[in-house]
C-alpha cells in the first residue's frame, strides 16, 4: 500500500487526466474520419466524456498498483519501472490505451476484455454523435429551407462553396463526395421550379444535409439569410 | 453497387428520400441493396414501409421522409474498426 503522499496524488492526477485526454483525443480522431467536417466537439458529448472517465479511473487503478520498483507486470510494462511518481502517473496515462487495446485484448481476431470493451465504448460514442448531428441537420434546415429556395441559384453558389472548402481533402474524398453532388443534380426535379412543390423542397433538403455532411457548417459562413441552429 | 457503408458512416441516420437523391441506383435497385443490408445487421431502418422494403414503390421512396436509413450497432462497429 502507498502512504498518501502528495507526488502520488499528483502522479494519480497526470494518470486519469492524460488517460482521459487520449481516449478523446483518439474519439475526435475515429470520428474526423468518419464524419468528416462534423464540428462536435468531444467533451461536449456525455457519452464520450462517460468513456474517458472510464478510461481514466482504470488508469489510475494501474497507477495505484505500480510502485516504480518493476516487481509487477503492470509496473514494468506501463510505469517502466520509473521510481518518480509524477513521471511515472503521466507515462500510466499515456500507456494504458495501447495496454488495454493491445493483442492480449484479443483472442484469434476476437476482440475480448479490454478491447471489446472499449470498441463499444467508441461505438456508443459514435451512435451519440450520430443522433446529435441528425438532430442538428434537421434543426438547421427547418430553420432555413425557405430562406434557400429563396435564394437566388442556391444550387450553384452552395455546390461551387462546398468544392472549395473540398480542395484540401484527398482526392479520393472528393471523388466520392462529387459522385454524391452527381448523383442528387441528375435527380433534379423535372418539373418548372416551384419553392411550395415537395420534390423541389426535397431535392434543395439534400442539397443542404450533402453540403453540410461534407463542409460542415462553416460552407454556410457569410450567409447573412441562413440561421445557424448553435446561435439561435 | 454504391458503398452505403461509407455514405451512411459520413451522413449519419438519413431519411429514405434522401438517400435516394445520393443514390445512383434506381429507388427499386436501392431498397433491394439496403434491404440486403438489413437483413445482414448492417443497418438498421425505421419508420413507414420499412418492415419490408421490397414493397416500397419509387413513389413511395421518393417522398419517404419519415423513413430513416442508419448503420446499426454492428455495422457502426464494423466501420470503426
Amino acid at each position: 500500500m502507498h502512504a498518501f503522499d502528495t507526488q502520488f496524488a499528483i502522479g494519480a492526477f497526470l494518470a486519469l487526466l492524460l488517460a482521459a485526454a487520449t481516449v478523446l483525443y483518439d474519439c475526435h480522431v475515429a470520428v474526423q474520419e468518419r464524419l468528416k467536417r462534423v464540428p462536435l466537439i468531444m467533451f461536449r458529448v456525455p457519452a464520450a466524456l462517460a468513456l474517458s472517465a472510464a478510461c481514466g479511473l482504470t488508469a489510475v487503478i494501474a497507477f495505484s498498483l505500480t510502485d516504480g520498483k518493476g516487481d509487477t507486470l503492470i509496473d514494468s510494462v506501463l510505469g517502466l519501472k520509473q521510481p518518480n511518481s509524477i513521471l511515472r502517473g503521466a507515462i500510466v496515462g499515456l500507456t494504458v490505451l495501447v495496454l488495454v487495446r493491445s493483442k492480449i485484448s484479443s483472442f484469434k481476431g476476437a476482440e475480448i476484455g479490454g478491447e471489446l470493451v472499449y470498441n463499444s465504448g467508441r461505438t456508443w460514442v459514435m451512435q451519440s454523435l450520430n443522433r446529435k448531428w441528425r438532430a442538428y441537420k434537421s434543426t438547421f434546415t427547418q430553420l432555413n429551407l425557405s430562406a434557400a429556395l429563396a435564394f437566388q441559384d442556391y444550387e450553384g453558389r452552395l455546390l461551387s462553396e462546398l468544392r472549395d472548402s473540398l480542395r484540401t481533402q484527398t482526392e479520393d474524398f472528393r471523388g466520392f463526395v462529387e459522385s454524391q453532388i452527381r448523383n442528387v443534380t441528375q435527380n433534379r426535379p423535372q418539373s418548372a421550379f416551384n419553392a411550395i412543390q415537395p420534390d423541389w423542397q426535397t431535392y434543395y433538403r439534400t442539397l443542404t444535409t450533402l453540403a453540410l455532411d461534407y463542409s460542415g457548417p462553416e460552407v454556410f459562413e457569410g450567409w447573412i439569410q441562413f440561421k445557424d441552429p448553435r446561435k439561435v | 453497387m454504391a458503398n452505403w457503408m461509407e455514405v451512411l458512416q459520413s451522413s449519419g441516420p438519413i431519411p429514405l428520400n434522401e438517400l435516394n437523391l445520393r443514390s445512383s441506383e434506381s429507388p427499386e435497385e436501392l431498397v433491394s441493396q439496403l434491404a440486403d443490408l438489413k437483413r445482414k445487421g448492417l443497418v438498421i431502418v425505421t419508420g413507414p414501409g420499412s418492415d419490408d422494403l421490397s414493397h416500397l414503390t419509387s413513389d413511395e421512396v421518393a417522398t419517404s421522409a419519415d423513413t430513416v436509413v442508419e448503420l446499426s450497432w454492428s455495422g457502426l462497429k464494423r466501420s470503426l474498426s
